[in-house]
């Protein structure tokens, strides 16, 4: 293979690089500790040392001269990550054509985004930035850590996390570019024939340069180097791993033929309303879920849909994760795990996984974020209540043991940077169209394509 | 000797103007038998920055500096101009812009192009236009020398340099092929790259693209039978110099967050790369300080905030707070630099030139030294551009580029009152337009029927302005007494007190007037290019009723 030594290369430098960027010490005393992978601690403490749990038991020494937090009557959780946002980015389609396999999130992060602030006062330490929906093969994602402060978008890159990138089946694609523009793909088929007409095109392209870096003088001219095809290639190759938005059961079956015909293994499936119809068909293939609760109707192909996904899909054994895909819904993603115990009655610990270590698994974070460990990143949510109650508010949000978010220390305005042009209350004071939070579909209206902006389209 | 010459100057301009005052421009480009030999007297030179002001006598002659010192007498033929202690600088060197650049016609094709805003190969150089008004008007800001690069967006073309200077485009040109101008803007009309996102990854396509071509065209020139000629690709050998030789990227950079996504481009490919139109240094100060490359800093700075008020809300004064915070770091950027002793330039890619010098004195208030916002004029682009060995200071030798103020020029009120570029003289010596004060901007004040006279280029010349108002805005015709044609007036503004419109000749040479108004009586410039500014006086006749 062509690229398998700098590959080589590059994951070893990622994993010595895969150690967190702050490294601070911390101190949480006397809190119920809720581990998610081992049980719960009442009166528990943790030491964070150099941004790394250290220690996680009853009655640990305060280490001299650190931060304190005193926990007593608060609930401690790990770090809430949100598998689904388009928050902190300038960028979310570039829908210009169905395939834009080589654009990158994190090419866009954008560090001044007050959501990302928001977020983390919800309780949420990470998030993953996705590409939208416009197009059938869209863009690779960033997972995000929200370091809020930093004003270098470098800081909000998580070294180690698994590289992603979105597909998007049904209504979106055959929207934009089927009705917008008239081109393929006008239809579900029309998808799918792109999914395998894309990577038809990058075996053929993988085989060029194969061919050429094999035997040089044997070809006349090298291939021209395509960074679309490039990054088609490392999906086959396994380097990239698919988040698909999905509604429709039949269409899920469908990208799953594709991936079994093409020998791609991991998938996550993003929305999936339709997945408790084929939840067993998801296990059997070791496809991941990331769902909403309870939000559904919003168009024609997710009017059916129920609140009890989530228990579906898990009692199932598909892996599940609740998401937010909104500005609104990241800042209380607790509530969100609620309701799956409201509708399905699923334990804490499952309706708490769902926040933490199972989106952790789905973005190949799960060896540093998702539970409370010693040896994991110090991403920790501390709530006046059970999160899961609905009374509980978040009261610090600590990254790599730095206190991000302390609502004693909440001021009004938090946003690092401003227009020093803007006037009090003008249309531009507030950084976001209230009005216009579909965020699947950002970017589509400029060119045109679309003319509403409704609330709910995602 | 200075009368005879001015003598020579005012008959030949008599029988310049002696047909039409637009066509003057096609009468002007034969030898002009006008002494290209000065000696400036008393002049206060600063040579460059870091060097104080010394009162020295200057000796243009054949273009170039040639002679400086307190001693220097000139030759019998130079004319001596006496500067009466005014301050000479060396002629500012524009970093970034588009001067004398004119985009072609656009055509249908266009719109079938394969790489729309993927223009590497348009060279400013085939764009540039002799008596373009944008040199005359530079030029007047003291500009002598432009890095002028094409119109465009995502990759715009090549730069070119520049000489401010009348005649044709040969003596204009300096050089071609400078440089690559880049911008985080996608190529428009819903065409790939649209976002930011796409933007970043067709640059590494075509990045990486290149340099595949590169190696196959080496190659192949040192052994051409092994392997089929390279083929032809016109964005690739466009951006071939970026690739294999080292041409500067100047990537439009207007934020802290373009900033650091052109770095983490460079890092990633490693271009040479210059951060023009520079803004939100001080959100990025860490990657700025360890950034080995030249900045040329955005000309432009926010608004003035508005007054104090009282009984705000809390969010409001919080706000308030917060905005003027933003609004003083603005104003500072440029002392920001000076500190960490980075090399910057002030160009006037922002503004077009109109606020460079009232912002650099801003940026002076906010602790810039008068040594490096001069550098940031000359000696820095000089240096940015390679062209420091013969443009950039006043020393023997060098290009005869001079901007000659009434005060030190970094004073307020301080005038231009003369340019030399390659020795030749343009003179800025007009009344001053803009009025003190709030003068009224309601175009009720300026309607109505005027008789309007100018002794442009040594003639007399009058005729009529007609100026009516269709919903709100200004329309103005006039006619003069060369040819007695109506024509249409273009741009009219009327702000504080100033009224300012253009019209073009048959050969699209632009005329601007402006002129202040007061009562009845309307006092000011008419700007001609390679001609010069000469007064205009106007006097109301009718108003509407």
């Amino acid at each position: 293979m062509r690229k398998t030594y700098p590959i080589i290369i590059f994951s070893f430098f990622c994993l010595l690089l895969s150690a967190q960027k702050y490294d601070d010490n911390l101190f949480i005393s006397n809190g119920t500790i809720i581990t998610i992978t081992d049980g719960i601690i009442q009166e528990g403490d943790i030491i964070v040392k150099d941004g790394k749990i250290h220690k996680i038991g009853k009655n640990l020494k305060a280490p001299k001269d650190v931060t304190v937090i005193d926990a007593t009557g608060k609930y401690v959780m790990p770090g809430i990550i949100d598998a689904h946002s388009h928050l902190g980015i300038d960028a979310v389609n570039e829908a210009t054509a169905p395939v834009t396999a080589e654009v990158f999130t994190g090419d866009a992060i954008n560090p001044f985004d007050v959501g990302l602030y928001r977020a983390l006062a919800g309780g949420v330490t990470t998030s993953h930035a996705m590409h939208g929906s416009a197009n059938a093969i869209g863009g690779q994602c960033e997972t995000m850590k929200h370091r809020w402060g930093e004003s270098d978008p470098e800081m909000y890159k998580m070294e180690g996390a698994i590289r992603t990138i979105k597909f998007a089946l049904g209504e979106n694609p055959m929207r934009v570019h089927g009705e917008g523009r008239n081109i393929q793909p006008a239809t579900r088929m029309g998808i799918e024939q792109l999914f395998r007409s894309s990577f038809e095109a990058a075996l053929e392209y993988m085989d060029d340069w194969a061919a050429y870096n094999r035997d040089p003088s044997s070809v006349t001219e090298p291939p021209a180097y395509n960074i679309r095809l490039e990054a088609l290639s490392d999906i086959l190759t396994g380097e990239l791993m698919i988040h698909c938005h999905s509604y429709r059961a039949d269409e899920i079956l469908m990208l799953m033929n594709v991936c079994k015909d093409y020998g791609i293994e991991k998938i996550c499936f993003q929305h999936v309303n339709e997945g408790f119809k084929v939840a067993p068909e998801l296990a059997a293939h070791g496809a991941y879920a990331s769902i909403f609760s309870d939000w559904w109707a919003y168009k024609f192909e997710v009017y059916y849909s129920t609140a009890y996904n989530a228990t579906i899909l898990t009692k199932n054994g598909v892996l599940t994760s609740i998401n937010s895909d909104s500005r609104e819904l990241i800042r209380h993603l607790y509530h969100e795990a609620a309701k799956s115990q409201r509708y399905g009655g699923l334990s804490d610990n499952e309706a708490l996984r769902m926040i933490t270590i199972n989106p952790a698994i789905q973005l190949g974070i799960d060896d540093r974020v998702g539970s409370l460990e010693v040896g994991k990143d110090g991403d920790i949510a501390i709530f006046s209540a059970h999160p899961l109650s609905i009374y509980a508010i978040p009261e610090y949000t600590v990254i790599e043991g730095r206190i991000l978010f302390d609502r004693e220390n909440d001021p009004a305005d938090m946003r690092l940077l401003i227009d020093p042009e803007t006037e009090y209350g003008s249309s531009n004071y507030e950084e976001t169209d209230r009005s216009c939070d579909h965020q699947c579909l950002q970017g589509v209206e400029e060119l045109g394509l679309l003319i509403e902006c409704t609330n709910h389209n995602h | 000797m200075k009368t005879l010459v001015s003598t020579a100057i005012l008959s030949l301009c008599v029988m310049l103007i002696s047909s039409s005052l637009i066509e003057a421009q096609e009468r002007w480009d034969g030898p002009v038998a006008l002494s290209e030999d000065y000696l400036l007297t008393n002049a206060t030179l600063v040579p460059r920055p870091g060097v104080d002001p010394q009162l020295v006598n200057i000796w243009l002659k054949d273009g170039k500096i040639h002679q400086v010192g307190p001693n220097v007498t000139g030759a019998i033929e130079s004319e001596v101009i006496d500067l009466d202690s005014m301050y000479v600088y060396s002629g500012f060197i524009d970093g970034l812009s588009h001067t004398a650049v004119k985009a072609p016609e656009k055509k249908d094709d266009d719109k079938k192009e394969r790489f729309p805003g993927i223009n590497t190969y348009v060279q400013a150089a085939d764009q540039v236009q002799a008596g373009h008004s944008s040199i005359a008007k530079m030029r007047k800001l003291g500009y002598t020398i432009s890095h002028s690069v094409p119109k465009g967006r995502t990759f715009s073309g090549q730069g070119a340099l520049i000489l401010l200077q009348d005649g044709e485009v040969e003596d204009l040109l300096l050089q071609s092929g400078v440089s690559q101008m880049a911008k985080f803007q996608g190529a428009g009309r819903g065409k790939y790259p649209n976002t930011v996102i796409g933007v970043m990854a067709k640059w590494r396509d075509l990045y990486r693209n290149t340099s595949i071509a590169n190696k196959h065209m080496m190659q192949h020139k040192s052994n051409p039978g092994s392997s089929v000629r390279p083929s032809y690709d016109k964005t690739i050998t466009g951006f071939l110099p970026v690739v294999s030789q080292g041409q500067d990227v100047y990537f439009e950079t207007g934020s802290a967050l373009q900033i650091h996504r052109a770095m983490r481009l460079q890092e990633e490919l490693g271009f040479d790369m210059v951060l023009a139109g520079v803004d939100q240094i001080w959100m990025c100060q860490d990657a700025i300080k360890d950034w080995n490359g030249h900045i040329i800093l955005t000309d432009e700075l926010p608004d003035e905030l508005d007054e104090e008020k009282e009984d705000l809300s809390e969010e409001e004064s919080g706000f308030r707070q917060k905005r003027q915070e933003v609004y003083d770091l603005s104003m500072a950027q440029a002392a920001m630099l000076e500190k960490m002793n980075k090399a910057f330039s002030i160009s006037s890619y922002n503004t077009g030139g109109k606020d460079v010098l009232p912002n650099i004195r801003k940026m002076i208030a906010a602790g810039l030294s008068e040594d490096a916002a001069l550098a940031a004029l000359t000696t820095n682009p000089a240096q940015l551009l390679g062209i420091s060995q013969y443009a950039g200071s006043v020393d023997q030798g060098k290009m005869a580029n001079l901007v000659v103020a009434d005060k030190n020029i970094f004073e307020e009120g301080a005038v231009i009152r003369y340019v030399f570029v390659e020795g030749k003289k343009y003179d800025y010596e007009k009344k001053k337009v803009k009025k003190e004060g709030n003068a009224s901007s309601d175009i009720n004040d300026v309607l109505g029927t005027w008789e309007w006279k100018s002794n442009a280029m040594g003639t007399d010349i009058t005729g009529g302005l007609v100026i009516t108002q269709d919903d709100g805005n200004l329309v103005i015709t006039q006619t003069n007494s060369m040819d007695d044609k109506e024509r249409t007036m273009s741009d009219p503004t009327y702000e504080n007190g100033v009224l300012s419109f253009n019209f073009s000749g048959t050969d699209g040479i632009s005329f601007t007037i402006e002129a202040s108004i007061e009562g009845d009586q309307m006092e000011g410039t008419l700007s001609i290019p390679n001609a010069g500014d000469f007064g205009i006086e106007a006097e109301r006749v009718s108003k509407p009723e």
